[in-house]
């Protein structure tokens, strides 16, 4: 559905469509105009999700002194002023300030319910704004109540009961509910076909059904296929975007494009099998926690900067090679096992501190250079052979016993 | 719920509550934010793609503890919250020196999205949105800012202006060359480009 519109766009053509876009209106089969009022769409579900954060910030802004001035938005001089002149303002005119307050309370009441019900459900603003576009002339009248229209009050909370892991809300994870949904529906397992009602184990039922790849032909999902690389990964994919606790298709997880991978959120990287780990680029896995990493073949761990292999754990060190070992900081040298440090080379040796040094076999030790054998304390050296005491300064011989 | 004459949040008026929780009303700031974070999110996501709410929430350290000296209207609060945001995306850019790319649903499929058929379903219609401010961040700098500063933050030539540090007569071009692009663009994409 692409009507070309082979007029030139004029300025004032131009002006028309940004202010109908700013105030909500879209002529119906204007492609331009649609991409615009979907920009200038009201809120959607996640898009808000910071509230709180914010609202933290606006308290403690309340609690810290005025900040100090900026220029552009507050003449020098006046940061305490201000404040002050108002609250004497309010301060004199006791009753004025109910009535201020009362005014306040009303706008406010007014400016909240143009686009909020209620606090806890951003969705119903996306349901008050299209029921205004409904009315304007848009797609047909009669989509709220329609099934899968979210109705306020409802929109964006889970029903009570279901079982659903919290995953952060996305296009691609709201795709991945529609795709259950659709799926689910075709099944007889549930009575609309938006998914939002299906618990985790509806989710990846659906989704380890065979009719997915028929639902997935649809245009509207073209943008999860392609995210998840083919029709064929999608199941697994959506399991992994919306945190469902199995994977529909286990078998075909390898499967998944780098692309597809490399995008998810750590806490869904890190339950990926350890084959397919290895195949995710460095910057990807170091960003994993040192447990999921340490699984990684030894291989793989040899190409992972040293701040992250720093903190793995010593087992995932030990089969790395001496080329790796080397560049890590003497302090987790010092935690590896005696047979690994018998492998390190002299230079590297001579940087770890004594107590770490006299766990080393004497074969070794006797490699070591003279100004470092000197630092050892007597029992140490007490055990070295001959040929290697010869080269220690007789003052420190001195202290050897017998 | 009966609404009073079209009372979009784009439209709305802010002075109210911006005098408010200039006093230290939360509920006031609530109201703010539910006004302001989805147009400085997309706005920013047009300038640094998915660190939008990174970017965003340091907007908003700044919005809320320089809020007490803000002097103006509704409009010009927009502006001045959009100049702060601004501020920390270039910061942003600055530090990461690139303009990160944001997945985008292929274009092609926006047409489909745009025609949605039947029922309009909250995430198609996130995806829409997505898509569309996609689309736009595609375009040049200066002529992607100045139609997110129309369209989305709902801001006249001269306010935007004031935002981006040029006449509102440069702001117009802008926006005007960035639609015809936009047009252009969607043009080329025929529903046959599957």
């Amino acid at each position: 559905m692409n009507t070309s519109q082979f007029r030139p766009l004029d300025r004032a053509a131009a002006e028309q469509l940004l202010d109908a876009a700013a105030g909500g209106s879209a002529r119906p089969g204007d492609p331009l105009a649609q991409v615009l009022a979907a920009a200038a769409a009201p809120a959607h579900e996640g898009e808000l999700a910071g509230e709180e954060q914010a609202v933290a910030a606006f308290a403690a802004a309340q609690l810290a002194p005025p900040a100090t001035p900026r220029h552009g938005h507050r003449p020098p001089g006046h940061a305490r002023s201000a404040a002050s002149r108002l609250a004497r303002h309010f301060g004199f005119r006791a009753l004025g300030v109910a009535a201020a307050l009362g005014g306040v309370g009303v706008a406010l009441a007014a400016a909240t319910g143009s686009f909020s019900s209620s606090p806890a459900h951003p969705g119903a603003a996306a349901a008050n704004g299209h029921s205004i576009a409904a009315s304007q002339g848009a797609p047909a009248p009669g989509h709220t109540g329609t099934s899968g229209r979210p109705t306020p009050g409802s929109s964006g909370v889970a029903t009570p009961g279901s079982v659903r892991p919290a995953a952060p809300v996305t296009a691609l994870s709201g795709l991945c509910t529609e795709v259950a949904g659709q799926v689910a529906k075709l099944a007889g397992d549930a009575a609309d076909a938006t998914g939002k009602t299906l618990s985790a184990t509806g989710l990846t039922q659906a989704l380890a059904r065979p009719s997915v790849s028929g639902v997935l032909t649809s245009p509207l999902f073209a943008s999860l296929t392609g995210a998840a690389g083919a029709a064929t990964n999608v199941p697994d994919y959506c399991a992994l975007v919306l945190h469902l606790p199995t994977l529909p298709q286990p078998a075909l997880v390898s499967a998944l494009p780098l692309s597809a991978l490399t995008s998810l959120p750590v806490t869904l990287l890190e339950q990926l099998p350890v084959a397919t780990l290895a195949k995710l680029p460095v910057s990807v896995l170091e960003k994993l926690p040192a447990a999921t990493v340490a699984k990684l073949p030894s291989s793989v761990l040899a190409t992972l900067p040293v701040a992250t292999l720093a903190k793995l754990p010593v087992s995932a060190l030990t089969g790395l090679p001496v080329g790796t070992l080397v560049e890590l900081p003497t302090s987790v040298l010092a935690t590896l096992p005696v047979s690994v440090l018998e492998k390190l080379p002299v230079a590297v040796l001579s940087t770890l501190p004594t107590s770490v040094l006299a766990t080393l076999p004497s074969s070794v030790l006797a490699t070591l250079p003279v100004s470092v054998l000197e630092t050892l304390p007597p029992s140490v050296l007490g055990t070295l052979p001959s040929s290697v005491l010869a080269k220690l300064p007789p003052a420190v011989l001195g202290t050897l016993p017998s | 719920m009966a609404m009073p004459a079209p009372a979009r949040s784009d439209r709305s008026d802010l002075s109210e509550a911006v005098r408010a929780a200039q006093q230290g009303d939360e509920q006031a700031f609530r109201a703010i934010y539910r006004d302001m974070q989805p147009r400085l999110l997309r706005y920013l996501r047009s300038m640094v793609g998915d660190d939008a709410e990174d970017v965003a929430s340091e907007a908003w350290l700044h919005i809320t503890r320089d809020l007490p000296g803000f002097r103006g209207d509704s409009d010009g609060f927009r502006g001045w919250a959009a100049t702060i945001a601004r501020h920390r995306a270039m910061d942003h850019q600055r530090r990461h020196r690139r303009r990160p790319q944001s997945a985008a649903t292929p274009i092609e499929e926006l047409g489909e999205l745009a025609a949605g058929d039947d029922t309009a379903r909250s995430a198609l219609d996130t995806v829409a949105t997505q898509t569309a401010v996609a689309m736009i961040a595609d375009l040049p700098p200066d002529q992607a800012e100045a139609v997110m500063l129309r369209v989305v933050m709902g801001l006249d030539a001269e306010s935007a202006g004031r935002v981006l540090g040029k006449k509102a007569g440069a702001v117009r071009t802008a926006a005007y060359r960035g639609l015809r692009r936009l047009a252009t663009r969607l043009e080329q994409a025929g529903p046959d480009d599957k």
